[in-house]
Order: structure tokens, then C-alpha cells, then sequence
């Protein structure tokens, strides 16, 4: 059983506003095995560590086909911010 | 034990890559951004940083700090400092300015390298380099003379976490890396190979990594943006050629659980660092029958693996774990009972290892060098070795297998972290009062990150402030100030008492249960 959000993060649940941000909640949510995140919560409350923001991105690369790094996470807790920081990025590579 | 004449034999680092200028000079050394760059390039970049060096008083006997960025230039300038016959230590850009200037202040030296604007405040002279493309730096080479040095002579110093709160610097001798990458050392390195580097600056890994392919005749090929990825690993194969890698034990085991294809077209992978677990291991060795896994293990101390293994299927259903092998060239691996006495086959002991790998010292610490590294008599003879603090046990077939710890070392992504250390900088913190590091371990038995259990001094106990608002974010950045990220804890668990047991001890036990219980319940 995945833990419950509520146990890490104090501020009200924010639904996804993209379906990017959608997928993506959902594997930073497998990964760090809670039931779902807010968009608006960060990577660190969940006590997430470097090793998880490698798995995330190597499953962000292979089952969205976003290119992530964890750097990019690591610096974009919060999670709208790395979803906009993904979006950035691919932007960049394909101009 | 040592062979004396194996160990002339060996060469200098800056030597044999001289050696393959001379011999394949248009010969790819480095892959940067799509770029190739031949040995000819690179030694003689090399040289024109030497001239420039030796006029700075870099010479044998002196340890150069370096403060540079991942790249060709950071190799032209490792291997002019080599030139000099000057020790370097890579010092990471990325580590706080507090913990690089203690460490440059422990190496007290004459002359800190590093790019322009990036000096920590220290009272050495800067050497303070523009980036720089080593074709142009090239252009300008006169040839340098190195002084005459033997392979004894120190290359390299490391740094990694110590006991007393201080990381250890661990010095590191030519020989020590060119006897691994000798004609009977390990398999994928040499003309036509290809390793990308990925491990942090500091890191002994990158030693592995760089002077792996360039004392062999490789190439190396950078990985952009740092951390290597799966995606990543796939272009490089596609793309610059890498046939040969090495991974941590747990980046290994993301890398078979999410995208086990994209290690397609190697030849070569070793992986270790950490306990391997058998799931991920043979799930690799399903897919990828046709290449070699190889187990890695060794201590920094003893540079750059003490034992390998080619692992075999049958090695994933030893319960005990899959073997990590027999001793590499020129390397003795001997266990020693509580009597310091050797073991027989079967038996328990502290892995103590021996031969021409072992590092000099650590760097300013006489007596903590004695200590790890005496010299015993075993069987009559007198031999110097390194004594891990790791338990094994050696078969019937003289292969290693790795049992535990001695003390409290533990290993996060393959460095080695002592809590003690994090203990130490978290015990500095004004208001902490008591404080206890435990690891965060997964179902599989793998250290994912570190626990730090505090509690606050109560008001006005040390300087009158009132402590007991330190709040659990405020250590945790307070300790990413002076503390290189891989020793940050992920978890910080501020206590109002730790539990103590029967006779008034801190309850490690209990303290580990209620901590890695989610925030909100064991409040």
C-alpha cells in the first residue's frame, strides 16, 4: 500500500492542470510511493533522494520520451515547476 | 604479495600517455560536444600548462588543488600537474565554498589551479586559467621535460568521508592506477575503446573512468549535463562509440529496472561500488547474454579495485550474495582473524589488502595512516597492508565474498559515507544539543540516504537565544552549507528525547523505527 500524501506535505492537495503534469505526478508518485502529488509539492517533502530523481527521470525518458534530467528536478521541486522545466528544455533541443 | 619487478615495470600516468602520442598520435583521447581530440592534442596541451606550471612552483613533492570543470581542459591540466611531477586533487566545484576551503586548507598548498573566478578565499597563489579549447592551448606547446620520478611517486589525492567529522585524503601513487590498466589488467581497455565519464570530479571513479582509456590507449568520451542516463547511454553508444562502462551498483539497478535495453551494443560493463542484488542482475544477464558483467570492489585506498568477477548466472542464487572475486594484478587480498592472525578457507575475517595498488597515506594524518595501513607479519614475511574494516570470506577457490562491516561505513550510490561525519557537522550546529545518523535502507537491503534524529537545547541553555525553533529545514540547510550534497541527510527528524534502553543508552533500535515511519504519524 503507497503511503498517504497527507503525511508528508501540510498544504491543501492542488490538482494537475496538464495531462504532462498528470503523467508525471503519477511516476514521481510510484516512485516515491505515496498515493498521489499535488502539483504544487515538492520533491523534498516526500524525502525524496538523488537515486529517486534518477529513477524518475529514466522513467520520465522511457515511457513519456521527455528527455530529464535530475539536475533539472533537483532544482524544480516543486512539481509544476519541473514539468515546466521539461517543457523548457525540449523546446530548447528542438529549436 | 608485491612482485618488485612488476612494480618497476610499471609506468607514470603522464608516461604512458606520452607514450601513445608518440606511437598513434592522431588516435581519439577525448570526445567533448561531438568534438574528437588526439593524443598528439592532448599531451601537447598538456605540455604548454606544464611550462606554465613549473614556472609557478609546481614540482615534485607538492599537491596541486584544481578547481575545473569536467572537460578536456581539466585532463590537459591533471596531466601537466603530473608533468611537473606534482601530485593534483580534484577539488568539486559543486561542494560548498566552506568544505573547499577546508580541504585546500588541509592540502596547504603553493598554487591552486582553477578557471577564472572560481577560487574559494584561501592564502595560497591562484593560477587562474581562462576556458580554453585544448587545440588552441596545443598550438602553443613548447616540449616540456618532466622530471625524472618513479612510480611511487604520489599522482593523485582523494578525498572521502572521515570519522572525525573531516573528509580523509587518500594519496594516491602513479603505479597504483597504471598496474590496473596494464596488458594483464582488465578487459575493454585500449586502442578501439571507448568509457564515458560521468563520475563527479572528486571521485576516485573518475580516476577509473579517465586514466582507464588513457593509460590504455582509449578514448573517453564526456557525458554531457553529468549525471549518465539511460537515454544518454544509448546515444553515446550510437553515437561516440562507448563499449565499455562502469556504473554504481544502485544506478545499475535503475538502469536494468526502467530501460535494461539501452545497455545494448556493449562489450563490456562493470558495475559494484555497493552489494550487488541478484534481481537486477539477472534480469541483465537475460537480456544480455553476449555481454560481460563484471563485479568491481575495492576501497579508494586501495586504487582502482582490489577484486573483480565475471558473474555467472549461478552467482544470483548464492544467498549470501553474489561473490565479488579474486584479486586483480599485482593486488594480495588477505583475512585476518581478531588475532590478526591469516584465515583459513571459510573463515570470517577483516579484509586486509596488499600490493602495488595501495595508496601513500592520508594526507597530514601520521597516525591514522599507521593505523590503516601497519605493516604485519604474516607467515614470516613482512607485509604492508590496507586494513579495510570490511568482512568477508574467501572459498576454496580463493574467490571473495563480501560479508559486512566492522563499524558503522555505509555506502550511498558508491560513496562511502561514516555518520559520524554528518554527526559531527549537525553537532556544530548551534542549538542541537544531541544527534544520532541512521541509514534509510530498502527492502532489498540497499542504503538510499541517511536519517538525522536531533533534538534542540532547550531556551537559553548555550547563548541565551531561545533553540527550540530550530525546525527540522533549517538543519537540513544549514548542513547543505558545509556538506557536499551525497552526505546531506535526506530525512531530518528533530526529537524532544531520544528513547533511551535499559541501562540509559540512546534506543538506535527505536530510534530507526520511529524515523522511518512518514513525518506526520510519529509526531
Amino acid at each position: 500500500m503507497p503511503k498517504s500524501r497527507e503525511d508528508f506535505a501540510d498544504a491543501p492537495y492542488e490538482a494537475c492542470e496538464t495531462e504532462l503534469e498528470q503523467s508525471v505526478a503519477e511516476i514521481v508518485a510510484e516512485v516515491l510511493d505515496v498515493d498521489r502529488v499535488s502539483r504544487a509539492d515538492s520533491f523534498y517533502d516526500f524525502a525524496g533522494t538523488s537515486l529517486q530523481a534518477i529513477r524518475i527521470c529514466a522513467r520520465i525518458e522511457s515511457t513519456l520520451g521527455f528527455k530529464a534530467q535530475p539536475l533539472w528536478l533537483l532544482s524544480n521541486d516543486l512539481l509544476q515547476d519541473f514539468v515546466a522545466e521539461l517543457l523548457s528544455q525540449s523546446e530548447q533541443t528542438s529549436a | 604479495m608485491p612482485d618488485t619487478e612488476t612494480e618497476e615495470r610499471e609506468p607514470l600516468i603522464h608516461a604512458a600517455v606520452s607514450g601513445h602520442a608518440s606511437a598513434q598520435p592522431h588516435a581519439t583521447a577525448l570526445i567533448h560536444d561531438g568534438v574528437e581530440f588526439s593524443y598528439a592534442t592532448l599531451d601537447a596541451a598538456a605540455d604548454a600548462y606544464a611550462t606554465e606550471f613549473a614556472g609557478r612552483g609546481v614540482g615534485p613533492g607538492t599537491i596541486v588543488p584544481l578547481l575545473l570543470p569536467r572537460g578536456p581542459q581539466s585532463v590537459a591540466v591533471q596531466l601537466a600537474v603530473l608533468k611537473c611531477g606534482a601530485a593534483y586533487a580534484n577539488i568539486d566545484g559543486g561542494w560548498p565554498a566552506a568544505r573547499q576551503t577546508a580541504i585546500i586548507r588541509q592540502i596547504a598548498p603553493k598554487a591552486v589551479i582553477a578557471l577564472r573566478g572560481g577560487v574559494p578565499e584561501c592564502e595560497a597563489e591562484t593560477v587562474s586559467l581562462a576556458p580554453e579549447d585544448i587545440r588552441d592551448t596545443a598550438a602553443r606547446a613548447q616540449r616540456f621535460t618532466p622530471p625524472a620520478l618513479d612510480a611511487s611517486a604520489p599522482a593523485t589525492v582523494f578525498f572521502t568521508s572521515g570519522t572525525t567529522g573531516m573528509p580523509k585524503g587518500v594519496v594516491i601513487p602513479h603505479r597504483a592506477v597504471t598496474r590496473f590498466f596494464g596488458p594483464e589488467g582488465l578487459a575493454g581497455f585500449g586502442p578501439g575503446h571507448v568509457t564515458p565519464q560521468a563520475a563527479a570530479i572528486a571521485w576516485d571513479m573518475y580516476a577509473f573512468e579517465v586514466w582507464g582509456q588513457l593509460r590504455s590507449g582509449g578514448a573517453v568520451v564526456f557525458v554531457p549535463d553529468g549525471h549518465l542516463m539511460p537515454g544518454t547511454l544509448r546515444e553515446l553508444i550510437r553515437t561516440a562509440g562507448v563499449d565499455t562502462v562502469w556504473l554504481t551498483t544502485s544506478l545499475f539497478n535503475v538502469f536494468v529496472d526502467e530501460d535494461v535495453d539501452c545497455f545494448a551494443g556493449l562489450r563490456q560493463l562493470l558495475i559494484g561500488g555497493e552489494k550487488l542484488s541478484p534481481a537486477p542482475v539477472r534480469t541483465f544477464l537475460q537480456s544480455h547474454p553476449g555481454i560481460p558483467l563484471h563485479n568491481g570492489y575495492g576501497p579508494a585506498e586501495s586504487c582502482m579495485l582490489t577484486t573483480t568477477r565475471l558473474i555467472q548466472p549461478e552467482d544470483c542464487e548464492i544467498g549470501a550474495g553474489i561473490p565479488v572475486g579474486r584479486p586483480v594484478p599485482g593486488t594480495t587480498v588477505i583475512l585476518l582473524d581478531e588475532d590478526d592472525r591469516p584465515c583459513v578457507p571459510g573463515e570470517n575475517g577483516e579484509v586486509c589488502i596488499a600490493g602495488s595498488g595501495l595508496a601513500v597515506c592520508y594526507l597530514g594524518q601520521p597516525e591514522l595512516t599507521a593505523e590503516r595501513f601497519p605493516t604485519l607479519r604474516i607467515s614470516g614475511e613482512r607485509v604492508r597492508v590496507y586494513r579495510t574494516g570490511d568482512i568477508g570470506v574467501v572459498d576454496d577457490e580463493g574467490v571473495l565474498h563480501f560479508r559486512g562491516r566492522k563499524d558503522r561505513q555505509v555506502k550511498i550510490r558508491g560513496h562511502r559515507i561514516e555518520p559520524a561525519e554528518i554527526e559531527a557537522a549537525a553537532a556544530r550546529i548551534d542549538g542541537v544539543r544531541q544527534c544520532v545518523v541512521i541509514p534509510l535502507t530498502e527492502p532489498d537491503g540497499t542504503v538510499s540516504g541517511m536519517t538525522l534524529c536531533y533534538v534542540v537545547a532547550p531556551a537559553g541553555q548555550d547563548s541565551g537565544q531561545p533553540r527550540d525553533v530550530l525546525s527540522e529545514s533549517e538543519v537540513r540547510a544549514i548542513l547543505a552549507r558545509t556538506l557536499p550534497a551525497y552526505l546531506v541527510p535526506a530525512v531530518v527528524r528533530r526529537f524532544g528525547r531520544f528513547p533511551v534502553t535499559a541501562n540509559g543508552k540512546v534506543d538506535q533500535a527505536e530510534l530507526a523505527r520511529v524515523a522511518a515511519m512518514p513525518r506526520g504519524r510519529a509526531r
